[in-house]
């Protein structure tokens, strides 16, 4: 009787099981490309990183170079320039959080708040252009706008005013270099919380209305709670990139004169890795620069988590 | 959706002419024809040549300059070397272009992913040393014995400059003495305006960038003059004349150890810094040449003639044509070389241009067409083939005259017209660094010929006579590499420039804090380690002698 009922039961999983593939499979079909990606170029290179724990010899490959154990992380830990690096790239990517995060969810809610769809159409579009420039052009920009005989002190120095050296000063180069964050990226994050806001239930700001909110009460009660979580998904994500930055934006940005703030990890790398040629340095300096993202990522989202929100894992 | 469409069609449009273009490009060369019939003439010398050809992929620096519808791979030059070589050696060549300003990083890239071409090469001697080390080149010595013996005839000992740990891992380009390295040029219409002599001292020259900014003699508006055009590209160039006037007279040891990117950190250099510290804060240098380091706004403010003085590789100004586009936008304007950064002896005393060209090298990877590579570049070392490469082809740009000295019958633009780009000659020609007569007198004589069709005489022979006076020494050469140097060497060249911009650019006030905090930095990146090691391959190199 027993076995009769778990022979039946096992039956009808595996009959469960034949029709949910018959039913389902081309959706996994759909996954095996973007699997094969993840594995060919993601996971796949992870290999490399035992170059780290190697002394690395071009000519010999990876497998075939001496272990050498932590030494190379002895050596980066003992090299202020690389202190200087993580500094920097911490400094600036806090910079980007507190002045670029923002910009983008003031943008969607300005943007929300018109009425004509054609301007914020046309606003939209004008604003996310600059994400579409390269950092080369952009920085060829800046240097016209920035320079000492740039537009800027060329108005300055109309007025009888002393010019300012924007991009020689660490200070004023750190304000050019999340100014220009801003500009470049503002437009373009705010497709995500415009995307959000679409989702809100209308009636929600009809009853708002009719309760009376003003329109500033109306933001803040109801198109904000709408968005707060997409706001805390991409804050974790944030937080979690704290010690990545992108190399083409400080690289292109950056000059000899604010190395002192400029130089970053991802320009440290490939100056020490690519063009001097240490490779298994810059590898441990990129391995290093993993881990702490990772842990920072999942520091975050348990943060996050304990707060009542979703989070991203 | 109508936008978009618009904008697909003309993507499809712009792509469709350029292609149409490119293949325009191809059907005008006449060149290739002409040859033709040059090479069947030739071909029975060489029929125990025939048989299999040997293929052979030959790196080649792109400095992104090619004229319209020329490319490294497809130009006048590049067509006939792959043909000559074709018939004379049975040897198909292919150009693998590497762009100039990132050539070390990509060629690390290649060869750590062994897909570098059969032939590479660089001026980093460091990198070379490195490649050694790690066995990643292949020993050229048999090779050489058997298909180079015009290469063994024409460099006999100056093959030892290739050798690394006792094996010919590279050969090492050949150059004549070519004297002072780099020369300063100054506008010498806005002197003689000003009713002053060419400058032959510092003191003068201060003198005269204050003028120039004062009295703006070429007229180009008192905030416009850039008195002293300095900018910040991969090399030291523009201040190291300058700062080396004012280095101590040095031993032989601190000579060896002091060399190369060290020689602008001399000790006494620092007062140099800040003299230029000061001319930069009374305006008198280009205001943002740190972050100038395309080198654009320098080319421009000279060419568009804003710039009074400067300090450049020897003939820069006149091989990239800087002079003629000045002469352009401002009549009369005219860059005469000069010197006058006298050291404390009163002696003009410079760093001698290296005699040393490109390192040559096949990877050990390649080794299978180290064969090839040696008959290509035997091939290039007959002085007759060399020659056509550096003057673009005889009977089309070039002739012999009466002493065998080449001379070009046609004149830059005219080259630029037929798809040469200015720097093609050089960048082909990659196995000596000029032609050498033996003479200086007839070595003197070339570079006016060289010229003749663009400039006048009297400014090619001053250029010349410029490098020539002054203390020349032979460059010091280790022949046992520096390791110290090929692990921190290419880091620290980056410190250091960067540390003679900030130096030069700080306040009077901060400049000894900013000097010592440099300082640290760079002894911090392995300055001191390579001190170190380069003092005891000092004392190993004497003792082995």
């Amino acid at each position: 009787m027993e076995d009769e009922k778990t022979m039946k039961k096992s039956e009808q999983k595996r009959n469960n099981i034949k029709n949910y593939i018959k039913r389902y499979w081309q959706l996994y079909a759909l996954l095996i490309c973007p699997i094969l990606y993840f594995v060919i170029f993601k996971y796949g290179p992870m290999y490399g990183v035992i170059i780290a724990f190697k002394d690395f010899n071009i000519f010999a490959g990876i497998h075939d170079s001496p272990w050498i154990g932590m030494e190379i992380f002895k050596e980066v830990f003992a090299s202020s320039e690389f202190y200087r690096a993580l500094r920097n790239t911490f400094l600036l990517n806090l910079g980007d959080l507190v002045f670029s995060f923002p910009a983008p969810i003031i943008l969607a809610i300005l943007l929300n708040e018109l009425i004509s769809v054609k301007v914020r159409r046309i606003t939209q579009t004008i604003l996310y252009i600059p994400h579409f420039l390269s950092w080369v052009i952009i920085a060829g920009i800046m240097y016209q706008i920035f320079a000492s005989k740039g537009v800027i002190n060329l108005i300055i120095n109309a007025f009888g005013g002393q010019s300012i050296n924007f991009l020689g000063n660490n200070v004023n180069w750190v304000i050019v270099y999340l100014l220009t964050g801003i500009w470049q990226s503002a437009g373009y994050g705010t497709i995500i919380y415009l995307a959000a806001l679409t989702g809100v239930n209308p009636a929600l700001y009809d009853a708002a209305y009719v309760d009376g909110a003003n329109r500033f009460q109306r933001i803040w009660h109801v198109t904000l709670p709408s968005i707060a979580n997409t706001i805390t998904i991409l804050l974790v994500l944030q937080l979690g990139k704290i010690i990545n930055i992108s190399f083409e934006r400080p690289y292109m940005l950056g000059n000899a004169l604010v190395s002192e703030v400029a130089k970053v990890i991802s320009t440290y790398v490939y100056q020490v890795g690519l063009e001097a040629g240490r490779f298994s340095f810059a590898t441990a300096v990129g391995l290093f620069q993993s881990i702490v993202g990772l842990v920072m990522l999942i520091t975050v989202n348990r943060i996050v988590k304990k707060m009542g929100q979703e989070g991203v894992m | 959706m109508k936008g978009k469409k618009l904008i697909t069609l003309l993507l499809v449009l712009v792509l469709a002419v350029s292609v149409m273009l490119a293949g325009c490009g191809k059907n005008d060369e006449p060149a290739p024809a002409e040859d033709k019939g040059q090479q069947e003439e030739k071909a029975p010398d060489n029929n125990a040549n025939k048989g299999k050809a040997l293929k052979l992929k030959v790196e080649i620096f792109d400095r992104g300059n090619s004229p319209q519808g020329s490319t490294m791979k497809d130009n006048p030059i590049a067509n006939w070397i792959v043909q000559e070589v074709k018939e004379s050696t049975n040897v198909e060549v292919e150009f693998v272009s590497v762009p100039r300003s990132e050539e070390v990083a990509k060629l690390n890239v290649m060869m750590a992913s062994s897909t570098a071409p059969d032939i590479v090469f660089t001026y980093n001697q460091d990198l070379v040393a490195n490649y050694a080390k790690n066995g990643g080149l292949t020993d050229l010595e048999p090779y050489i014995e058997e298909f180079g013996p015009e290469i063994k005839k024409n460099f006999g000992d100056f093959l030892q400059y290739g050798q690394f740990y006792g094996k010919q891992y590279a050969i090492t380009g050949k150059g004549p003495v070519t004297g002072a390295a780099h020369v300063s040029y100054i506008r010498k219409d806005w002197v003689e305006k000003l009713g002053a002599e060419l400058p032959t001292s510092k003191e003068e020259v201060f003198t005269l960038l204050r003028r120039f900014k004062e009295e703006d003699p070429g007229n180009v508006g008192k905030d416009n003059v850039v008195p002293y055009a300095m900018a910040a590209g991969k090399t030291e160039k523009y201040y190291e004349n300058f700062v080396l006037s004012y280095a101590d007279k040095l031993e032989e040891k601190d000579f060896y150890i002091y060399d190369e990117y060290l020689r602008i950190i001399r000790p006494g250099t620092k007062e140099g810094y800040r003299k230029l510290n000061e001319l930069y804060n009374q305006g008198l240098i280009s205001p943002d040449f740190a972050l100038d380091t395309s080198e654009k706004q320098y080319k421009q403010d000279i060419a568009s003639g804003l710039a009074g003085f400067f300090t450049d590789d020897r003939l820069k100004p006149v091989d990239q044509g800087w002079i003629t586009a000045l002469q352009k936008n401002v009549e009369g304007g005219e860059l005469w070389p000069v010197n006058c950064f006298e050291n404390a002896e009163g002696e003009y005393y410079r760093n001698a241009g290296s005699r040393l060209g490109l390192r040559i090298m096949v990877p050990k990877a390649n080794e299978k067409n180290a064969e090839a590579a040696i008959k290509y570049l035997n091939w290039m070392a007959d002085m007759k083939n060399y020659a056509n490469i550096k003057y673009a082809m005889e009977g089309v740009n070039f002739k012999y005259d009466e002493q065998g000295i080449p001379e070009f019958t046609t004149t830059m633009e005219d080259r630029e017209k037929q798809g040469i780009a200015k720097t093609y000659m050089n960048d082909y020609a990659i196995l000596y660094r000029n032609l050498d007569f033996g003479s200086q007198d007839k070595n003197k004589l070339l570079d006016v010929k060289k010229y003749q069709a663009d400039y006048p005489e009297e400014l090619i022979s001053t250029i010349w006579n410029v490098r020539f006076d002054g203390i020349p020494y032979d460059r010091p050469y280790f022949t046992i590499p520096v390791e110290a140097d090929s692990k921190f060497g290419p880091n620290l060249k980056t410190v250091l420039r960067e540390m003679a911009a900030k130096v030069i650019i700080c306040t009077p006030e901060q400049f000894d804090q900013v000097w010592e905090t440099e300082y640290n930095k760079f002894m911090e990146a392995g300055g001191s380690k390579v001190y170190e090691e380069r003092a005891s391959v000092y004392d190993e190199m004497k003792s082995t002698k």
